[in-house]
């Protein structure tokens, strides 16, 4: 590394289409052969910044200079002209390509007037080699896992020859071996003259790889720091303005009877793989049931049966002592279930409608404030849970499409988790949002896990799911390959192998999932 | 000014726009083709309100379209644009002429008020069958209902040709339609009649039922976000048949009063484009019944001009359609005035960031 500085953007402003200062006079200097972080919490504008570096939006104010040139980054095009890649949260391959596909999609080698597949093949295998990032280039992106279609992606804005690398959370998919691994490579990438941007919430992995650090809070840059020269707290308190604790504070459960019980639950049949195989567990009330997981082992379609999304295929599902099978999900809400979706926009509320209709999109289904609706309480209702929440918001009646993502999953919660629950579903309750309404969000779960709701929690974040769960579980490939009595007893290492599928645990230790005598109606 | 003020006077200023480009186009174009072009323009813009006549044909040719409209915010408003509008307009005045010349022996208020529910339901009927193809087969609602327009036409006309026509008249028409249940005539010289009182009830009753009830409020949940409505225990299947229905009674209702208003027999041997217009008047009214009222005013309006103007002058009325395709053009148009009002946004939240930091020193 040295003091050159390859990248430099001057007093950017972008204000979005919703009124959001997304950016102000925001500064960003990034050194030639550096790992660079880019920390904030949700909202802080992280995210914008990067875009506009690679072309998606345009700055409404400000300068970019690369290699002590100005430079007019119109689209991605123009980016990656200029040897800037980007690798996406949300990975933007073709799943039914191959490797090799994938990577020269866009910049196809031809031989006459078709695509030359063996060179194709050959550039993808020199490529891996020289910067030692290994893929098999006929294998077909949908049959990789993660972490290696992450580093398609990666090698794929390599391949079209960037000199600076943006990536935007990495590892929020990734299992902790897999981040390992990530780590190295990009390590190496820097020693190779490359420069990376980082963006991360994880102060720990930041303090693991990154050379500098630049932290934005609310639109704007707070300061360029050495990583060896700021501590873990120093970076969290400079990121939300206050000490930030790791540590969730709670009192052991109180635990009561089942609440809800999942039984011998197979999904997917039809497809090539089922999504679900043979799931049986508990939920009793006052406890917190953590399901931890990578992503897309079974988590979605268990949570989505359960919630009475999708029907029942094999198995059964027990709420408060009867089967969910004939019940609508009107039917479930009355009787107490609440569900914080993963996705807040796509079942979690309408972008379209006023943050007030969100807000009380279950409340206009119950007898007590309809079929006329009870205008003055619903009014009332919404006052108090935008208070009590503390959703930032100039006016009710502004859309929830006009709030940043931590302020409309604060909408989201602040409809499920008020009123009676006697079942919660939180499917990955704080993805996405800051520090602050996470831990405002976990408190309210807490809260109701204390008055006796059962909790079913699905978080691919580990910090969330081992420290909020009472009792924890761990799905791989559809399965239930671990169970844990006692969330605080276990080890991230070992729930690492877990996830991953390295370790498996007997049948018996598993079936201590589903423990409990049923309790009927009355109990809860 | 809040972002949200911002945005709705954005909207106010967008429509206004498109009003008046609008009509710019329309002046070009009296410009280019007329022979006294000042004439023209003096007959489209001020020939309705030359007299109470005139104007009464505007509250009269607008009352049809607050009808239609109105069925149209229904169903656009859960997302689920169609065409079956048409045909139910035309098939509810089909029944209504059944029940008007039935020769029940009613007193003529309740004859109208027979003819009335008798469409409601008939049209309510129709519009539940593209709805309930589409929530049993995943047919296109669109493709469904156009098809179903013609079954209808069809099926009307041999009605009319074999059951309600009268071959003593001079031309293909039903029986006359008994003199006493026609809805009484307020404007003299116009068909404008106390059905107006009932178009504007329903505007009442629909902007109550749109914000002040569960099925209302549901029918605009399903629009924004059909998963989300599901989510939340709405269920989608009812909601859809509710506001089928309801669109469909409204239609019915308004193509009975169409009928009785205007005409003293039953001719219609085309559908009457009354369907196609109510798309329109959602549209301007952004599929807020509140704001149909003025979005049918207005068309009828432009129309009513139009064809005042090719009665006074050597301009055709056919000035009116390339009135209405400039204005929708441009209110549909998203983009229209995004730079506009993205450069406002910028300077309102930098002045609103700068009073902010005064306040927090």
């Amino acid at each position: 590394m040295n003091d050159t500085v390859l990248l430099s953007m001057e007093h950017i402003t972008k204000i979005y289409g919703n009124g959001i200062v997304a950016n102000e006079d925001v500064d960003l200097s990034v050194r030639k052969g550096e790992i660079h972080a880019l920390m904030g919490e949700n909202g802080a504008g992280k995210s914008t910044l990067m875009k506009i570096l690679f072309g998606i939006e345009r700055p409404d104010g400000g300068e970019i200079w690369l290699d002590g040139k100005k430079v007019e980054i119109a689209s991605p095009t123009v980016a990656l002209g200029l040897g800037i890649g980007m690798v996406h949260q949300h990975f933007m391959l073709v799943p039914s390509l191959t490797v090799a596909e994938n990577l020269i999609l866009g910049s196809e080698p031809v031989k006459g007037v078709v695509m030359d597949h063996a060179k194709a093949i050959r550039s993808t295998r020199e490529i891996a080699e020289r910067y030692n990032l290994p893929v098999d280039p006929r294998a077909k992106v949908k049959d990789l896992p993660v972490g290696m279609k992450q580093r398609v992606e990666i090698l794929k804005a390599l391949y079209r020859g960037a000199g600076l690398l943006i990536l935007d959370e990495p590892t929020a998919v990734l299992a902790p071996q897999e981040t390992e691994q990530l780590f190295r490579q990009l390590k190496s990438l820097r020693d190779q003259g490359h420069t990376i941007i980082f963006i991360s919430h994880k102060l720990r992995e930041i303090k693991e790889i990154c050379d500098r650090i630049t932290i934005m809070r609310s639109g704007r840059s707070v300061g360029v720091y050495d990583v060896a020269g700021v501590t873990l707290k120093e970076i969290s308190r400079l990121m939300v303005g206050r000490d930030f604790v790791d540590k969730i504070e709670k009192r052991p459960p109180s635990r009561g009877g089942a609440v809800l019980e999942a039984k011998h639950l197979s999904y997917g049949f039809g497809q090539p793989r089922l999504s679900l195989r043979d799931v049986s567990f508990a939920v009793r009330s006052g406890e917190i049931l953590g399901i931890a997981g990578v992503e897309g082992n079974g988590q979605r379609e268990l949570v989505e049966l359960v919630s009475g999304l999708r029907p029942i295929e094999e198995g059964e599902i027990l709420f408060r002592g009867k089967s969910i099978r004939k019940e609508s999900i009107l039917r479930l809400r009355e009787r107490q279930m609440a569900h914080i979706p993963q996705d807040r926009l796509l079942y979690g509320g309408a972008a379209k409608s006023t943050i007030r209709d969100n807000l009380i999109a279950d409340r206009v289904q119950k007898r007590e404030y309809g079929p006329l609706l009870r205008m003055g309480r619903l009014d009332r209702l919404c006052g108090e849970l935008i208070r009590e929440f503390g959703v930032k918001c100039e006016d009710s009646r502004n859309t929830l499409g006009m709030l940043s993502g931590g302020n409309m999953q604060k909408v989201v919660a602040a409809r499920e988790l008020s009123g009676d629950v006697a079942f919660l579903i939180a499917d990955q309750p704080s993805r996405g949002i800051d520090v602050g309404a996470a831990k405002a969000i976990h408190q309210k779960i807490l809260a109701l896990r204390d008055r006796g709701t059962a909790v079913l929690l699905v978080s691919a974040d580990l910090n969330e799911v081992m420290e909020l769960s009472d009792s924890l579980m761990v799905m791989y490939d559809g399965e239930v390959v671990a169970w844990f009595p006692d969330a605080s007893k276990v080890e991230e290492q070992e729930l690492g192998s877990y996830m991953l599928g390295l370790k498996k645990q007997s049948e018996e230790e598993i079936r201590g999932a589903c423990h409990v005598q049923p309790a009927t109606e009355p109990a809860v | 000014m809040s972002n949200r003020q911002l945005n709705l006077l954005f909207k106010v200023i967008k429509t206004m726009m498109s009003v008046f480009i609008a009509l710019t186009m329309a002046f070009v174009v009296i410009l280019l083709v007329s022979e006294q072009p000042w004439a023209a323009i003096k007959g489209f813009i001020g020939g309705p309100f030359t007299s109470l006549r005139r104007f009464g044909l505007v509250l009269e040719n607008a009352l049809p379209l607050l009808f239609t409209g109105l069925g149209c915010c229904l169903i656009f408003s859960m997302g689920c644009g169609q065409i079956i509008t048409e045909g139910a307009f035309y098939f509810a005045a089909v029944i209504s002429t059944m029940v008007a010349i039935s020769g029940l022996p009613l007193p003529g208020p309740v004859l109208f008020a027979a003819a009335c529910l008798a469409a409601a339901l008939a049209a309510a009927v129709v519009c539940l069958v593209p709805m309930v193809f589409y929530i049993r087969w995943e047919a296109n609602l669109f493709v469904v209902g156009m098809m179903l327009n013609y079954i209808l036409l069809n099926l009307g006309t041999y009605l009319l040709n074999y059951h309600l026509i009268d071959p003593s008249f001079g031309y293909p028409a039903s029986y006359l339609f008994p003199p006493e249940m026609k809805p009484t005539v307020l404007i003299r010289g116009t068909y404008v009649t106390t059905a107006v009182f009932l178009g504007l009830a329903l505007v009442v009753l629909l902007y109550l039922f749109f914000y002040r009830t569960r099925w209302g409020y549901n029918i605009r949940l399903v629009g924004s976000n059909p998963n989300f409505a599901r989510y939340s225990g709405v269920s989608l299947t009812a909601t859809y048949l509710i506001g089928q229905l309801l669109c469909g009674a409204v239609i019915g209702v308004g193509s009975a009063c169409e009928l009785f208003s205007r005409y003293d027999r039953f001719n219609w041997y085309a559908l009457p484009g009354y369907g196609w217009d109510g798309i329109l008047i959602a549209t301007l009214a952004s599929f807020r019944p509140q704001f149909v009222p003025l979005a049918a005013l207005f068309l009828s309006y432009i129309r009513t001009g139009a064809d005042l103007m090719s009665r006074q002058s050597d301009v055709a009325a056919e000035l009116a359609p390339v009135v209405q395709s400039f204005m929708v053009l441009f209110i549909a148009a998203n983009a229209f005035l995004k730079g506009t009002q993205q450069k406002l946004r910028v300077k309102q939240s930098r002045q609103r960031k700068r009073a902010g930091k005064g306040e927090e020193g």
